[in-house]
């Protein structure tokens, strides 16, 4: 027991001297005062009746703060969330680090167009379907769902739970394809209860090198990342038409051959210097029809795509050697 | 009698007795490491207070959270208090809790729930 308990029993702790000396006070016949019996019964019974009542309150509070803690977690990310309550991760200010990240943005085209058309109710509701559909499929893809911004989504991968960079990058990509069809489904609800404008999301995905932690003040942090890799995501995904996913050169490196993307392009982003490369996502390799072939070799400076539905590779090879 | 007055921290409650005007104040939460240090002073000002017959003190408590070592002085308190009742002085107590606080008004009812003498707890509208 530590001094502060031991200060806060010492009437408990008089109590026990006071038995012992009453157990002292026993006379030859085995007897003890019955008043002085009594006395301490009744103490004990009180005491008692304090230590119920405060082990009652004291699981009342657990249960208070597990309450809170319910609610909390829905202000962070799952995997933000498990590592600020197992204690690992103490979020002060100026603890940050350097990590590469895949990070993804993206929102709803022309969002605040389409809101000036929808009563407010149903622009909550809008919003609402769309971000509990889009956070459910981030959290199926272990993205840390960095915040909201209005109908805008940012998520990363690869903190704080780091896997390898391939991985980050993929169950990115995926996790975009998967909103993407998602929208459809969406759309099609939302038709049905009378919203005729469909709404489409456009999304652009950057790797790179970010500053992660806890930024803000002493007061008031939020734990996000900082970096060009996030600019770039987020200008991807400016640049990108409706339903399209925009990937940068760096994710694409990693996921090219379980992804099919179109052939990059360079774009100019506000603020980038150079024109940047990027591609556009077509969907999963393992998902397309299998008829797409496509044949790369850098080194040897070869890249040859084929429809073998139209093309047999004997046309290919004599296509190749005319 | 001066006034104690004791003023609120990060850890501990702001504690006010008024002994003109017969009324005690303990608003704030109460988490501090050494809660005897906190409450103790208070319990003897309370006895020395209720040394003279018939005396009357009006308390309000707005304290939504406390560590078990508080709370462990806070039945104390109350059980002071309902001492002093039984022994012919009068005691007024209103606790409040935060509006739509179900459990802290829950807490405050089990707290209380031995007491005799005259009490309220009543929602403090934000």
């Amino acid at each position: 027991m530590d001094q502060s308990s031991q200060d806060i029993y010492w009437k408990e702790a008089e109590l026990l001297c006071e038995a012992k000396d009453l157990l002292q006070e026993i006379g030859e016949d085995g007897c003890i005062e019955a008043s002085r019996y009594a006395e301490l019964l009744h103490a004990y019974a009180a005491l008692l009746k304090q230590t119920s009542k405060l082990t009652r309150l004291s699981d009342r509070d657990q249960k208070r703060l597990n309450n809170l803690l319910e609610r909390l977690s829905r202000l962070v990310s799952p995997p933000l969330y498990r590592k600020i309550t197992s204690g690992k991760e103490k979020l002060e200010i100026n603890q940050t680090k350097r990590v590469k990240l895949t990070i993804f943005f993206s929102d709803i085209v022309n969002f605040s167009a389409h809101s000036l058309n929808m009563e407010g109710e149903a622009l909550s509701n809008i919003l609402n379907s769309y971000l509990e559909e889009m956070t459910n499929i981030v959290n199926i893809y272990g993205g840390t769902l960095d915040k909201y911004i209005g109908d805008a989504v940012m998520v990363f991968f690869g903190d704080p739970d780091f896997t390898d960079d391939f991985d980050h990058a993929y169950r990115c990509v995926q996790m975009a394809i998967a909103m993407r069809q998602k929208m459809d489904d969406m759309q099609q609800q939302w038709f049905k209860l009378g919203y005729s404008d469909p709404l489409h999301i456009r999304m652009g995905i950057a790797t790179g090198f970010v500053t992660a932690g806890a930024f803000g003040s002493s007061e008031r942090l939020d734990y996000t990342i900082i970096g060009s890799a996030v600019n770039l995501a987020s200008r991807l995904q400016t640049a990108a038409n409706e339903d399209q996913i925009l990937i940068s050169h760096d994710t694409w490196g990693l996921v090219k051959n379980q992804i099919r993307c179109k052939d990059g392009k360079r774009l100019k982003l506000k603020g980038f210097s150079k024109l940047m490369l990027a591609y556009e996502v077509q969907g999963l390799v393992s998902d397309s029809e299998t008829s797409e072939v496509m044949i790369e070799d850098k080194e040897k400076g070869l890249l040859i795509r084929y429809d073998k539905s139209k093309t047999s590779p004997e046309e290919v090879v004599k296509l190749i050697r005319c | 009698m001066d006034n104690y007055i004791v003023p609120q921290t990060k850890h501990t409650p702001q504690i006010e007795l008024h002994y003109s005007d017969k009324y005690l104040r303990i608003a704030g939460d109460s988490y501090p490491e050494n809660a005897m240090e906190v409450f103790q002073p208070l319990i003897e000002r309370l006895e020395s207070y209720f040394a003279k017959a018939q005396q009357s003190l009006t308390i309000d408590v707005l304290v939504d959270y406390q560590n078990t070592s508080s709370t462990k002085m806070m039945t104390d308190i109350i059980a002071k208090l309902q001492h002093f009742h039984e022994t012919e002085h009068q005691i007024k107590l209103t606790w409040y809790y935060p509006e739509g606080d179900i459990d802290c008004l829950e807490n405050c009812e089990m707290l209380l729930e031995d007491a005799s003498f005259p009490y309220a707890i009543t929602e403090l509208k934000d």
